[in-house]
Parts: structure tokens; sequence; C-alpha cells
């Protein structure tokens, strides 16, 4: 990143240095506000968060005493934060693999001049849709669409004669993690199709000429050309959506509250119940929280490179 | 350390601002930052005191001085409070401010405020979690309001019990009582079993077996077209009730051999096809109310009012009430006042008022028909009532009854939380047959462990 | 160019993608559908069977919903104040950060660059605990003021404005201003911001959709009932008092979606855009 902005100022700088050095102080006053805030908001409840996972801090309690590593054992013992962990990534992976691989698809079709299909747009916004509308709404959507004994799903299932007795989906593991990594699948393809388009149309054209004048097939230059061009983006998706992913909470949370049997329990539903709920554990969910963080930032250093690597690409282009 | 110091007061800079911008009121801001400053270490006198300081200063943020707030998840607080409290004291000279809390966000809602200035001055709490704020020992001890206590002596023991703490600081009374019983459709019952008055049905089920047995004959009689109840939530509270000891021990979780039985009996119901299987309060439990499919109900008084009668108006008349296998109660709601209450004495005012006043008990029992905690009012009604739903059968003394044997004392501060853990990780998915009888446990263990990591789960 | 079999099977591919495309498109659109068709139903026809055309309900689910202190325009008002505060906030200094960043040259720039990039990753999430105790320790519990002062530092939005910024500015823009004495404020307010409405067109719609559906936030710090918004009054949907009573439980969902699919239909073209220029994530 820091190579895109020296590329950019670079021009007239040293023509304008010296009348510029009475300016510069107001770099400072206009990026004091964010400062302060990022201090107050980020920051300050960041390394909080970090403290009361060091301390006692729980139920009525109102003073924090430090008790050294002892949160972080405990954590690693406990067995329903583990599940919830496990739980977490397996939602996840359950929804990417196939939203990438039908992105991937979508974009391929959108972009390929063979096709030349119309009304791309359209289709585009339509895909994207379920993406703006409130979580929590979408939650009680799919909580009455699929609820037990009569809702709209098993009226369908029944009346087509698909199955005999309707079936009680929140009731069940498996059903119950598809139908949360499908919320999450249908809330997202239509994003990664998008960027992933983007993407594919970033690509330099005369790489497309030249290998069809070779004689290579659509798909070929697709697999060839696309596909390798195409991982560093590909990179930043998923991890994007892993971090996001670990975020995961309105849709379990307000689908069956993490049940049945712990199954759709996450770490961020953990961590709510934790602070809110039952003892009120808040040295507990911070300590949750820090491995989050920890978490969280171990995949950003990874897209944090993904990042230098694409914009070292456009600039690439940019000179072309 | 220095750098705390940087942040505390950078944090505190912004505090001001933003209340500034926010409230027009620069008071609120100064002491907010100093109860960020110390809100950790600072003592809970020293909380208090400065809140004082604060409240003569300006007004707090909720409601204020002159403003007695009042936080409840149920209706009926705003009925007792506007048409009864009220009607009698007029000029009070403050205002009393009513939020309704839904039940399920009640203490969500309530813990981040409790014993902070923010707090209400008088809670509502309900069976589920009333032992926790009881004994959370932020309660006002109401032994030095005389005239309350001497009304209290009327209560009844149990909801005395309840509403006191370990150490025998009693911090919450109720207006009412909560007894259980059994009701079920005289005429499916003579249809089908040939049972003919409520003696016959107590007798038939008066212990768990009969019950069973009485079930089964209800399925044979059918073909299993009439199930004798909805499901788990009518077998778990009589089989709570009779437990030896709470969920929690000393501090060690305790699964008492009736929770076992209470697995058992509602597998073998579910594998044997003799309840229905529905949820709790779901659509199918309510719909029950009105068919022909469900022969009986656990309810207590309040369910009774709340949800049977409303739900069954295609059924009414043919209902009758027993005791059932188990006496039992179930729910309840006490009050009490909040230690950071700037209005004390006027809260006080008001539970005594709701909780001990003859006048008000009597007025409520013959309005409403609620069972009230006054053994005088009890007595004094019981004899008069007749309720046409039951088909003239007097419910009020058919509770009352179930009043003497109930035993506040497995009540625990975890109810809540373990409870619902327990129906939802161990009772359903083992009555289903999802789970083995161990697997479930343990899953239920694990989750008590998790909500309170001190507590000995084996 | 291609021969007819060839063009045949162009042709028959075609049909096959847009009859799947027609099928994503449902799937879009018929949970929604679902949703507002029963909203206009009476509880025993929602339980007769599916339906995919409203009936004439509508005003009774309503009606008891409001019956039941479901206030959903006070949801509205509520969602509408906070989603619009922060969004002018996060704009307005998001820009000013931004423009600082591209225009000046002063020490600790790359470090704070490198922050936002940072803090782009890491979701305010991971630090809600010690926010929430923060929040409760100033006594700013059951206030707006936590849900939109936040805003101010918002790194995505400066990193979004920070790319556009770098396309179109030009140092003679602020050059020939300066030399005409104005001061370094007016020239933001008045050169930069204006020649910045497409992406600050593009940012308002992002940030006041990701705080409209904020949920966590607001269930953690707001309890007054009054004070609810629209994801919270939602939530209620989902406890006892609705069981039973579909039609309006459907109502109020269908009336937490329909502004959210108001505001697509007429945005969708800048929010797609928006999308596909940042490669934004809520």
């Amino acid at each position: 990143m820091a190579t895109t902005t020296t590329t950019t100022t670079a021009t007239g700088k040293q023509k304008r240095l010296a009348k510029r050095k009475n300016h510069d102080k107001w770099g400072y006053v206009f990026m004091a506000p964010f400062f302060l805030f990022f201090l107050a908001f980020n920051f300050y409840p960041m390394f909080y968060t970090i403290y009361l996972s060091f301390t006692d801090l729980a139920g009525w309690a109102t003073e924090a005493n430090i008790v050294g590593f002892r949160n972080f054992q405990n954590i690693y013992n406990n067995m329903l934060f583990r599940r919830a962990v496990s739980n977490t990534f397996i939602l996840w992976v359950v929804n990417f693999i196939p939203q990438i691989v039908l992105a991937f698809l979508l974009a391929y079709w959108f972009t390929s001049r063979r096709l030349n299909l119309k009304g791309i747009g359209f289709f585009k916004s339509l895909f994207y849709l379920p993406n703006i509308i409130t979580a929590a709404s979408v939650a009680v959507i799919f909580s009455s669409l699929f609820s037990y004994p009569r809702g709209p799903i098993n009226q369908f299932l029944l009346s087509g004669g698909l199955v005999d007795s309707p079936v009680d989906f929140f009731r069940s593991v498996v059903m119950t993690r598809l139908i949360v990594s499908f919320i999450q699948f249908w809330m997202w393809y239509g994003q990664t199709t998008i960027v992933l388009q983007a993407g594919i149309l970033g690509i330099d054209e005369n790489l497309f000429d030249a290998a069809r004048v070779d004689g290579a097939t659509d798909w070929q230059s697709f697999t060839k050309i696309t596909m390798p061009l195409m991982k560093p983006i590909t990179l930043y998706v998923l991890i994007t959506s892993l971090i996001g992913g670990l975020q995961m909470f309105d849709i379990p949370y307000l689908l069956t509250g993490g049940g049945p049997q712990q199954s759709v329990e996450t770490m961020i539903t953990f961590i709510y119940k934790q602070a809110f709920q039952g003892g009120r554990n808040l040295n507990v969910a911070a300590t949750a929280s820090v491995v989050l963080l920890l978490m969280t930032t171990a995949f950003s250093l990874l897209v944090f490179n993904s990042f230098r690597t694409r914009s070292s690409k456009q600039i690439k282009k940019g000179v072309k | 350390m220095i750098k705390k110091r940087l942040l505390l007061g950078l944090t505190t800079l912004s505090a001001l601002a933003l209340v500034a911008c926010g409230n027009g009121d620069t008071g609120a801001g100064g002491d907010a930052g100093d109860t960020g400053d110390t809100g950790d270490n600072g003592s809970e006198e020293g909380e208090v005191l400065e809140t004082e300081d604060g409240e003569e200063f300006e007004a707090p943020t909720t409601g204020g001085a002159g403003v007695l707030d009042v936080w409840t998840f149920t209706d009926e607080a705003q009925t007792m409070i506007n048409d009864y409290y009220l009607e009698e004291f007029s000029d009070l000279g403050y205002e009393i401010n009513i939020s309704i809390v839904p039940t399920e966000e009640f203490e969500t809602q309530l813990d981040p405020v409790f014993n902070t200035d923010s707090a209400p001055d008088v809670i509502f709490a309900e069976q589920a979690f009333v032992k926790k704020y009881v004994e959370s020992g932020m309660l006002v001890d109401l032994s030095q309001y005389d005239s309350l206590m001497e009304g209290a002596e009327n209560t009844y023991d149990y909801v005395v019990d309840i509403g006191t703490q370990e150490d025998g600081t009693f911090v919450m009374n109720s207006w009412q009582t909560t007894p259980g019983a059994f009701f079920y459709r005289q005429d499916l019952a003579s249809e089908h079993l040939g049972i003919e008055s409520e003696d016959e049905m107590q007798e038939a089920i008066g212990d768990w077996d009969g019950f069973l047995d009485t079930a089964r004959e209800l399925r044979d009689a059918t073909d299993g077209s009439v199930y004798m109840i909805s499901g788990r939530g009518d077998l778990a509270h009589p089989y709570y009730m009779s437990r030896e000891q709470g969920w929690v021990v000393d501090n060690q979780l305790v699964i008492d051999e009736q929770i076992y039985e209470l697995m058992e009996t509602a597998r073998t119901m579910v594998e044997e096809g003799l309840m229905m299987d529905a949820d709790p309060q779901g659509e199918e439990y309510f719909a029950g109310m009105n068919g022909d499919e469900i022969l009986g109900y656990s309810l207590p008084t309040w369910g009774m009012h709340f949800w049977l009668v409303p739900n069954g108006d295609q059924t009414a008349g043919n209902w009758r009430m027993v005791t059932g296998p188990e006496p039992y109660f179930r729910g309840g709601t006490w009050i009490g006042i909040t230690q950071t209450s700037d209005m004390q004495d006027e809260a006080a005012h008001l539970i005594e008022y709701l909780t001990t006043s003859e006048n008000f008990m009597r007025a409520w029992a013959e309005d409403t028909g609620d069972v009230v905690s006054h053994q005088g009012v009890v007595d004094e009604v019981r004899g008069d009532y007749e309720m046409e739903f039951l088909g003239g059968q007097n419910h009020y003394d058919a509770f009352a009854e179930g009043i003497e044997r109930i035993d506040g004392s497995i009540i625990t501060e975890y109810d809540q939380s373990i409870g619902g853990a327990f129906d939802d990780l161990a009772l359903t998915p083992y009555s289903k047959g999802e789970m083995e009888l161990e697997e479930a446990l343990d899953a239920f263990r694990m989750e008590v462990q998790s909500l309170y990591p001190d507590i000995q789960v084996d | 160019m291609y021969d007819t079999s060839n063009a045949k099977k162009l042709k028959a591919q075609r049909t096959l993608l847009y009859v799947f495309f027609g099928l994503l498109t449902l799937l879009s659109i018929l949970p929604f559908w679902i949703v507002i068709v029963n909203a206009t139903r009476t509880a025993p026809q929602i339980q007769q069977g599916l339906s995919l055309i409203p009936r004439g309900n509508a005003w009774n689910n309503w009606t008891f919903l409001r019956g039941r202190g479901f206030n959903i325009l006070q949801g509205y008002g509520n969602s509408f104040f906070i989603a619009a505060s922060a969004t002018t906030l996060s704009l307005y200094f998001s820009s000013l950060t931004a423009y600082a960043l591209i225009v000046y040259e002063f020490k600790g720039k790359k470090i704070m660059w490198g922050l936002i990039l940072m803090l782009i990753m890491i979701p305010s999430q991971v630090s809600i605990i010690g926010f929430y105790r923060f929040i409760a320790n100033i006594g700013l519990l059951n206030n707006y003021i936590p849900l939109i002062l936040p805003a101010v530092a918002s790194a995505p939005t400066v990193f979004f404005m920070k790319q556009y910024l770098e396309t179109i500015y030009h140092p003679a823009l602020v050059d020939s201003a300066r030399i005409d004495g104005a001061s370094e404020l007016k020239i933001f307010h008045t050169i930069i911001l204006p020649l910045m409405r497409p992406a600050l067109a593009t940012m308002a719609i992002f940030g006041f959709i990701g705080s409209w559906n904020n949920f966590l936030l607001p269930l953690i710090l707001i309890n007054e009932r009054s004070m609810y918004t629209l994801p919270m009054l939602v939530q209620l949907l989902t406890t006892d008092g609705y069981r039973t009573e579909f039609g309006a439980m459907y109502m109020g969902i269908a009336l937490s979606i329909i502004p959210l699919i108001l505001l697509y239909t007429f945005l969708s073209r800048y929010i797609i855009g928006g999308v596909t220029a940042g490669g934004v994530k809520q």
C-alpha cells in the first residue's frame, strides 16, 4: 500500500516542498478526530478486554482482581468453547466452499465474451439482494420458513409428497448447521461474485486475445489465465470471509440460540452468553475474545500480504 | 500505569464531549468520568455515596428523583399499580414509572444496570430467577419496615422463604401463591376411560405409575388418537418440585433421583406414544387446548388464567382440575427494592401495599381469581368460587389446598439457566431418543460448567 | 464465425444459464415474498398451506402487532436516527482523515495508514466486552452515543475515501485556493468534499445499511423498550407472544425488510458499483 501512496504524491513534490511545510501541521489536526475516537472506542476497549481476560471479574462483582493466566487455562479446557470454535469453522467451511465455487462460475459466465449474456446487471443485483437485508430479520425469516410442524418449507415438502411427516429441522444437528451455512452462503455469494467479476474484468485483455489466437477455448483461458491471476483476490475473499465468519452471531443466535445440542454455538454466541447470561463471566468472555482476536489478527496478517500483492498488480496495470 | 492514566484522561475527555452533545447535561459527564475511574477499584459504599452526590446535583438517567422506577415483566404489575395502588394513594407526590421488560430479556437487561445508579428502584422477579436477585446481596433488607413486616406475618411461609437470603435477610415478597394442578378434560375422560369425577381421576393418577397406566389405557382406548398430556412440559414441573435438593448444593451440581425419573418417564411417554411431544407453549401446545387430542395439562394458577382459559374457548366447561401425581408449584412473582435506590421508603410503601394489604389482596383475588399470598384472605374467599370454565368446580379451594404442601427450599439462584440447559440439552434430546442418557447428561454438565466455572459438576 | 451446430450449442447453453439464473433469482426473492404474502394472511390461512398470493388480512395483523407494543414506527425512527447520525459523522471524518493522508506529509503518517489497514481487518466484535464495560463505567448504557460516535473512526470508510481521493486529487486544486488565502479547512469543505460526492454517496449507502442492520451492539447497550432499534424489535418476534399469531409475526418481519428492499430497488446500481469498486465488506 505504501508504494501506491508515494507513486501518486511524488509528482511535483520538490517544487512545493518549501511552501508545504507550513500546511503539513494540518495533517495532525485533520487526523486528530479519527485518532482520538480510535483511541477511545477501539484501542481502549481492546486493551480493556485483554486486561479483563487476566482478571476474575464475574457475576455481581465490581472489583477485578488479576489472576494471571488462569482464565486461559480454563478456556483451553472448556469443552463448550472448543465446540464453539469447531462449530464456527464447520459452519464457515460448509458455506464458503459452495459459495466460492458458485461465485467463480457466475463470474466466469458473466464475463464470458463467447456467451455474451444479457441482463447481467439485473441478475447481479438480485443475487446481491439478501446481503443488504438485516441479518436479524433474515434469521427470523428462516426460523419461520423452516418451523415445525407447519412452516412453509414443511408445507411444501408435505404437499409435494417429499416427506410423509413434517421435519423438525431445528431438532436436527445436521439440518440446523446446514440451514445456518445456507443462510450465510445465500447472503454472501452475490457479493463474492461481484468481487471476483471485478477481478476478472481487471485482467489485461491482451492476454485473452493472445490465447484465443493460439486456439485456446474459453474454459482453457479461464483455467490457465484467469484462475492463476485471480489467486491474490481469491485469497483476499477467502480471508475476509473467514474473518467475517468468525464473527457469526445474529443468524445462529436468533435461529436457535445455539442449539440443538450446541451445534451452532459460535464463538460470538459463546462470548455473548458468557458475558450476559448464567454466571455472567465477563472474564471468561474476555478471554474468549482475546483468543478470537489472536485468530483474527493471524488471518488479517495473511490478508495484509495478499493486499500488497494485489495492489502492486494494480500498479503494473496502471503502468501499461 | 502512565499509559493507563493517559487513556483514562482521553476517554474521560471524550465522554465529556459525548455527554455534552448528547444530553446537554455536562454535570453527568463529569460524574460519568469519575465513575469510569473508580468503577473497578472503588468499594460499593464509595460508589453509592458518589451516586447520591451526583443525584443531588442533577437528575440521574433513569427517571430521576421524584420518579419511582419499577421494572417488571408482567403487565399485571401495571394494573395493580395504576388501578389499585394509585387509586388509593392518588397524591403520592412522585410519579411511578413502570417498565415492562419481556421475561426472556429481563435478566439480560437488568443485570448490567443492577447495582448501578441506572438501576430501577423496584424490581419484580419470577420464580425462575428470583433467587439470583435475592442472593445477590444488593436488595434492601425489608425487616427495617415495621408495618411491612407486620403484614408479612400473614404471608404464606414458602413465599417468604423464597424471598429470604441464605443468611436470613428478608428482601422480596409476593402478592401471589402459585400452586399447580393437573387440568384435564372430563368429557374425554368419561368417554374413553370411564372416569366420571375428579376424585376418580385423582385416584387413577395419584402417583406416576398410575399416571402412566392411565395414559396407556387412554392410548389403547383411542388407538393413539388422544394423548394423556401435551409433552414434557407437563411432566417437568411436577417432577422438579418433588426433588429432594435444588440444582446446586454447596457449589455442587445435583442431579436428583427425580431428574432421572423425569427423563425416563418422558422417554417412555414419547416412545409409547402416550404424549403428543409438543414444545411447551408452542403452537401445538396451545392448539391442543381447543382440540380433542390432549387429555390434560399441568398448569399453575396463572397458567389456567393466561393460557388455558384464553385458548380453550371451545372446550370451556369440560375442564376439571386435580392435584395429579405430585403436588407442585410453578412461577410466582416477587418484589424487592434495590440498594442503589434513592427512594427506598417510597418503594417499601408500594411493596407493603402490593404484598400485604388485606384490602388490596381481597380486591385482587375477587377481581382476577388470582390465589394471593395472604393466608387470611385466601381462607376467607376460598369457599365462594365456582368456575364455569371448570364446570362449576371451585378452583380456588383446590389451589388453596395445594399451597400447604409447597416447599420453597429447592429454588436456587441457578434455576433459570441450569433448568433451561437441562431442558435443552438433556431432557428434550433424551426424551425424543436423539441421545443416550449419559451423553445427554454430559452435554448438560458441560454447559453448566461453562456457565458457572466455579460449580463442581461431577 | 461459428457454424450452425456451434451456434445451436451456444443457444442451448445460454438458455440453460438463463434458467439457472432464474432459479437463483427465485431463491433471492422467494423467502421475502413468502414473508410479505403471509403478512397479509390470517393465522389459519397460513396454517392451511403455502400461497404466493396476498390476501386481505394485513390490517388485522398490523393491529395485533400494535396491540402487543410492537412499535415499529418508533423502531424505524430510532434506527434511522442512529444510522443517519453515524453515517454523517463517518463520512465527514473519514474524508477528512483520507484528505490528511493524501495531501500532507507528516511524521507518523505511515504508521497511521498501517493502523487503518489493520483495523479494517479486525472487527469490533472482538473487543465488545471491553467496550461494554467501558460504556457501563462512563454511564452511557441506554444511550445512543456509543452506537453513533465510534463511527468517527471508521477504518474501512477512510480506506475507501483515500482510494477514491487518490484518483481525483491533484495538487493544483489546492494550490490555487491557498494562493487566494483560503484556510485548509475551507479548502477541504469547498473544494475537496464536493469532488468526493460519488464516493460519499457510495459510502453513505453502505454506512447507513451497516448501522441500520447492527444487532449485537444495541442488544448489549440498550434496554429501554422505547429505544429499541429495528433488529431488536424483530428479535422480539421470536418470543412466546407471537408463536400462534403467525400473520402478525410475518407482518413484523415484512415491515422490517420492506424499507431496505425499497431502498435497494432505487439504489442497487450504486450499491453494486460500490461493491465492485471497493470489495467492501459490511
